[in-house]
């Protein structure tokens, strides 16, 4: 390209001079720019001499700012240089040090400048060469990586300008090209691929790479027959296409994929810590999206020659419906995403899917390219589908918008939150209720093997592993478990004259009102959904005499405090970096989609060094990283002993807490399990992971990262609650304590050996949460395999000491007498957030039915029923 | 409870309810956008017309080019034409002529002009101003045709470059100006310009005045001293010494300095007017119009190329021109190779003064003055650069006419075609 113009310049050469000789001020100059005109030159074009220059330059920043800053290289000796990250320091003559490779860089860099220049001006010389050198000392004091880098790159400009000055360099590359791209084909069919997607992207490459040799071998006059290769000139409606494609690639990926994750759930996106609006991601992503599609398309699309145009063109329209298509129509069922976009469970992308997709996208690009004939029809489309994804993004962001005001609407009337606090009354009686979200019942056998002085700690609880929920989410499952059985998904249904706001708060409020009502101090922490939203609206238990309600939204010391600012400006810089990507991840064929990916990191260099705000985890025994959401749960029951406040007088005391902990999986340093932001059990763990359990002939195998993870978040758990009831029984408040640990619902484990069904929520552990229960004064640590369901925990609580318990709302007495009537009972899954479940039913997505009174793990007890 | 439920959904329901509507809605509005811009388009035309509407019009950057416009404007009249003069000189002659078709207006001077012309509607636009679309003066949208017509019958590539490149037609004198043109087309890959052989109105009213004021005054030979200005000038250049050289012919001699001069060159003229003040036999000559002062010389020097060719093909009279170097670097012809036309003429019509002869310069004198030679030089010029003498204005507005009528019907045909399409 440089070339060229210089060409051009040469020729208009002796007129310029004549012109600027002869002419002086304004003349000269509207004279020049007539000359241009006329011999078709723009001044820009001395631009575009620069522009492989300037174009250079961004690459260069990019380059520079990775590799200058990339520890990865710190200590890493490559052939002669110890450490590529820092100056190579090669030569010492006299005791200084002399930095040898960007010695080697300048020289090569000169050397391909001399080639390049043969017969070009002195002016151009003195530029090449003064660039030469502000380079030796720009990187004189780089890391000999960033240099290595640079002089790979400054050997091949020189194989490149010796090319050029071939005979035939076109024919030269050809030949070189083929030469690799068969190389590439016997590579992708002889060695074994693990991953299907790997193995067809070297094909292709491969295959690519013998297009031109294959073309130049046929008859050029032959190839023009055919019609495909009759490329015409871009034309103003090309142009126009080009345009609208780029705006729309921008708008998809910049403003619609971000607006519709926010949207989907505003408020996890804004944290009492992230004081920036989740507005400021959807600019960021806007900003690298236009960024990308339209600066740099456009500058590439600027510079090429009217076919090139063409070319580009119909590139940059299949991308817009090939990107439309894949966002719309493919991985759409990759399940839930955290705030900083990571899914919880790693996307499963079967090579089937990749076939298939491949197989469309393929369809589609010679689609678009035979549509490209018809660029009126094409210029109209592009436009009708920008419009709509314009309008898309609008009600998203709207959407937005209104979620924000509504979640600070919230955070005001909550300001009046207590501290946290579990109280107990030393002399009086203490009714606990722990709510444990998510904690799976499936573990606990073998926990309890692996730990065995947790038996000890939980002295006096009555474990029951025979536990329905009958909603698989918190949503669905946790009404039951603090209203009891009118507050099952079925009965929730069936009152369809209360919105499912109203009924949630009341589920709620039953227990604490009751015990309110009898004289009981109550206390109630971290109250799911309450006032059925997010961000939980303390003010729906104004109305409970002595009650005293807290979040304990990161109140509390971990012990991780420099973390947690790490924490959270690292999830700024996720949000802000990765919304993009996410949109590119969503957008590309799924063969490139787990590359995109990348389990989480989006490529991210910065992730795998400073980001802890995921945990990356390589096999089942290595992690680095910790969640925020994590940290927040863990502080609550790490201080389980310093909120526990004893008071002496007489007055029983009622607490509900709820807490995240096993919501949030995390690997963990064995065998203590606790959190590390480096984890390695790969001396304690030994893969295949199996976990035994007494009385249980089947061990649990664990092969999937998610698994081991939830083993390791209910194992802390319950470390975690038996150092607190070692603490109780120190302080003698253990045994006039009843201590109700539940969970609203189980976790899909994944098991073979639980499942009735292929969706991932067919599986006998997701309905199977946690019930123990350790009442006054009680001895030994039993298990009781009868039926029981995580509705029995108001008739728990209440038991013996509230006679005939009335829900103050309904006027219906709290029992479980209906367990003993019926023979099935249903589980339920839905959309799991409140604003999603508006009005006053639930829509279920999944339902099946179990036989009451049999072993619920097992399979053969299930089955799905089908929802209309 | 928290985290890990952001399960966006991808809308494709809303999508492709949104694709259907505006779909739909696409071709409906853009249908409507075809109309509304026809209307506009159109409606405006349509009042623009009412507004506005110049079949011809002149524009002129100085009242000097008056007398190769007044003859186009005078054969405009006879006919009952319209036509809008437009000049950039308040005190153009032309207002004081009392027209009945030709509107004659001032539209200031430089950039104010272009400002005027830029957006100027016309069907026509004749104008001997060079350098439109390389200056400030622009083509205008509304404008069909750019008509140039040169102001003397010398070179056409007397031009600061580029000067005519964008003009649609040029109106010339003589044919061997198309030649030049044409070549300087081929050069630059310019699409070929419209060349109509007109001749020069200018020369032809000079013509007219000749023949209608036979000087009768043929007893003594006046010699006329018509310098130009500058440094290289035949006043800067030999002053006294020529006017010496002069005197001693005996003839009476008649110097006219440029007008320039008396702004530029006081001194010098001060100092020479007072070396040889007015005399029976030397007179210095101011006259507004040098039509009387051309008409009594019997042979002219010169250094003036413009005066010189007025005075050898109008007046038919021998002239000696000084040495004219010329330094074409600036003009179009520095894109020729070929010798200029004017400087070949030159000397054939005349002889070329030298310093070394000024002891013999009554014999040149009387020589050119006699010379069959030159006269028949002289009317070889008149042949290659004056064509249709004393008709061209006749020409001029019968092809302005014509082309007006030409682009009115393809105008008025491309909309009809345009309006049945749609």
């Amino acid at each position: 390209m440089q070339e060229e113009v210089r060409d051009q310049e040469k020729s208009l050469e002796p007129w310029v001079s004549h012109i600027k000789k002869t002419f002086s001020g304004n003349e000269r100059m509207m004279i020049l720019s007539t000359y241009y005109r006329q011999r078709g030159y723009k001044p820009i074009y001395a631009l575009k001499g620069s522009f492989s220059l300037l174009l250079e330059i961004p690459f260069f920043i990019a380059a520079y700012s990775f590799l200058s800053g990339l520890e990865i290289m710190n200590g890493v000796s490559f052939g002669p240089i110890a450490n590529l990250g820092a100056p190579d320091g090669l030569i010492t003559l006299f005791g200084i040090s002399i930095n040898l490779l960007p010695i080697l860089m300048t020289i090569i860099n000169v050397i391909a400048a001399a080639i390049y220049l043969k017969g070009f001006p002195l002016k151009s010389k003195i530029q090449m060469y003064g660039i030469a050198v502000i380079f030796l000392v720009l990187l004189y004091y780089s890391p000999a990586g960033l240099v290595f880098y640079w002089t790979l790159n400054n050997v091949f400009s020189l194989v490149k300008n010796i090319f050029y000055k071939l005979n035939n360099p076109g024919k030269v590359i050809k030949i070189c090209l083929s030469i690799v791209g068969l190389f590439l084909l016997i590579f992708g069919i002889v060695r074994p691929f693990n991953s299907i997607s790997r193995q067809l992207i070297i094909l292709a490459t491969g295959f690519v790479l013998l297009i031109p040799i294959a073309l130049s071998l046929l008859k050029k006059r032959s190839i023009k027959k055919i019609k495909i290769f009759q490329i015409s000139d871009a034309t103003k409606t090309d142009t126009l296409i080009f345009i609208i494609c780029c705006t729309f690639l921008t708008v998809l990926t910049g403003i619609l994929i971000p607006s519709s994750v926010i949207n989907s759930s505003t408020a996890e996106f804004i944290s009492s810590q992230n004081t920036v609006s989740p507005i400021w991601f959807i600019v960021s992503a806007f900003l690298y999206a236009a960024g990308l599609f339209f600066i740099w398309f456009s500058i590439f699309y600027y510079l090429a020659s009217p076919k090139i145009k063409k070319i580009i063109c119909c590139i940059v329209f299949i991308l817009s419906i090939a990107f439309l298509i894949d966002y719309m129509f493919f991985g759409t069922n990759y399940g839930n995403l955290s705030n900083v976009l990571v899914y919880d469970i790693e996307p499963e992308i079967t090579n089937i899917d990749i076939l298939f997709n491949s197989a469309i996208v393929l369809i589609v690009s010679v689609l678009c390219v035979l549509a490209m004939k018809k660029t009126k029809i094409v210029k109209g489309l592009c436009l009708v589908l920008c419009i709509a994804i314009v309008c898309m993004s609008t009600i998203n962001i709207v959407g937005i918008a209104n979620n924000i005001q509504e979640i600070n609407t919230n955070e005001n009337s909550n300001l009046k939150s207590s501290n946290p606090i579990i109280s107990l009354s030393s002399k009086g009686k203490n009714v606990v209720i722990l709510m444990m979200d998510k904690a799976a019942s499936v573990f606990v056998p073998y926990l309890l093997s692996e730990k065995p002085q947790l038996k000890r700690q939980f002295e006096g609880f009555t474990y029951y592993p025979n536990t329905l929920s009958s909603g698989g989410n918190t949503l669905v499952g946790l009404p039951e478990v603090f209203g009891g059985y009118e507050y099952t998904p079925d009965k929730i249904n069936k009152r369809t004259d209360i919105p499912l706001s109203q009924k949630h708060n009341e589920a709620l409020k039953v227990l604490p009102a009751i015990f309110s009502n009898k004289g009981y101090n109550v206390t109630i922490g971290n109250p799911s959904f309450a006032g059925y939203t997010y961000s939980m609206d303390l003010s729906i238990f104004s109305d409970i005499k002595n009650a005293r309600v807290y979040k304990t939204d990161k109140k509390l010391s971990t012990g991780f405090d420099n973390i947690d600012k790490k924490i959270s400006s690292d999830i700024k810089y996720s949000q802000f970096r990765n919304f993009f990507e996410f949109s590119i991840f969503k957008s590309s064929p799924v063969i490139f989609q787990n590359q995109i990916y990348s389990s989480g990191n989006y490529n991210s260099s910065h992730t795998m060094n400073k980001a802890i705000s995921t945990q990356v985890t390589s096999g089942l025994c290595k992690a680095r990283g910790i969640t925020e959401e994590y940290l927040n749960s863990y502080s609550v029951m790490v201080n389980l002993k310093t909120i526990t406040k004893i008071n002496n007088t007489k007055k029983n005391s009622f607490n509900i807490m709820c807490n995240d902990l096993t919501h949030s999986p995390l690997l963990l340093q064995t065998p203590d399990y606790l959190p590390e932001l480096e984890v390695d059990n790969s001396n304690y763990d030994k893969e295949p992971l199996l976990k035994k359990a007494d009385n249980i002939k089947q061990d649990l195998k664990i092969t999937k990262t998610e698994q081991i993870k939830y083993y390791h978040v209910n194992m802390e758990t319950f470390l975690l609650l038996g150092d607190w009831f070692d603490y109780l029984r120190d302080n003698h408040i253990y045994n006039n304590t009843r201590i109700i640990l539940v969970s609203d619902h189980g976790t899909p484990t994944g098991f073979d050996q639980y499942k009735y069904g292929d969706n991932r929520y067919e599986d006998a552990s997701t309905y199977n949460p946690i019930l123990l229960v350790k009442d006054f004064d009680s001895k030994g640590f039993n298990t009781d395999y009868q039926f029981m369901t995580n509705a029995d925990v108001p008739t728990l609580a209440f038991n013996n000491i509230v006679k005939h318990p009335k829900n103050p709302y309904t006027g219906q007495p709290i029992n479980n007498a209906e367990k003993s009537k019926m023979k099935n009972m249903n589980t339920y899954m839905s959309n799991p957030q409140p604003d999603k479940n508006t009005g006053n039913t639930f829509e279920f997505t999944n339902k099946s039915t179990v036989i009451i009174n049999k072993d619920l793990l097992n399979p053969k007890h299930w089955k799905k029923i089908s929802i209309k | 409870m928290h985290s890990a439920y952001i399960d966006p959904g991808t809308g494709s329901m809303l999508f492709t309810v949104l694709v259907g509507v505006f779909g739909a809605g696409f071709f409906v509005l853009r249908k409507l956008f075809v109309r509304v811009v026809f209307y506009l388009k159109n409606g405006r035309k349509a009042t623009m017309a009412i507004d506005e509407c110049i079949k011809y019009a002149i524009y002129t950057d100085s009242k000097r080019y008056w007398n190769v416009f007044e003859p186009i404007c005078d054969e405009f009249e006879k006919r009952g034409v319209s036509l809008v003069y437009m000049t950039s000189s308040k005190d153009d002659p032309a207002f004081l002529k009392k027209y009945n078709h030709i509107d004659c207006r001032f539209i200031g001077e430089g950039n104010k002009a272009f400002v005027t012309l830029n957006v100027l509607k016309a069907t026509i636009l004749l104008s001997s101003t060079p350098g439109l679309e390389v200056y400030q003066w622009k083509r205008s949208k509304d404008v069909d045709y750019y008509i140039h017509i040169p102001h003397a019958i010398s070179d056409i590539t007397l031009y600061h470059m580029f000067g005519i490149d964008y003009f649609d037609a040029i109106l010339i004198s003589g044919e061997y100006q198309e030649k030049q043109i044409r070549k300087l087309e081929k050069m630059r890959g310019l699409p070929s310009k419209e060349i109509i052989l007109v001749g020069q109105p200018y020369m032809d009213t000079l013509k007219q005045r000749v023949d209608a004021n036979v000087s009768d005054n043929n007893d003594t030979l006046s010699v006329l001293v018509a310098p130009s200005w500058g440094s290289s000038s035949i006043l800067n250049r030999y002053g006294s010494k020529i006017i010496n050289a002069l005197l001693l012919t005996g003839y009476h001699i008649i110097i006219r300095p440029h007008p320039q001069s008396f702004v530029s060159e006081k001194e010098l003229l001060n100092k020479l007017m007072l070396e040889f003040p007015d005399s029976e036999q030397l007179e210095w000559n101011t006259d507004n119009d040098n039509f009387d002062v051309l008409n009594r010389s019997s042979i002219m020097i010169s250094d003036f190329s413009g005066v010189i060719f007025d005075f050898a093909l109008a007046f038919d009279k021998p002239i000696i021109y000084a040495d004219t170097s010329f330094d074409k670097a600036p003009y179009d012809a520095c894109w020729l190779d070929d010798k200029l036309w004017t400087f070949e003429t030159l000397s054939n019509i005349g002889v070329q003064l030298k310093e070394k002869d000024f002891d013999r310069l009554k014999e040149i004198i009387d020589k050119s003055i006699f010379s069959e030679e030159y006269k028949n030089c002289r009317d070889k010029a008149r042949q290659e650069s004056w064509a249709n003498i004393g008709c061209s204005a006749n020409i001029i507005a019968d092809y302005l006419i014509e082309k007006n009528g030409d682009l009115s019907s393809a105008e008025s045909k491309k909309s009809q075609t345009e309006n049945i399409s749609k």
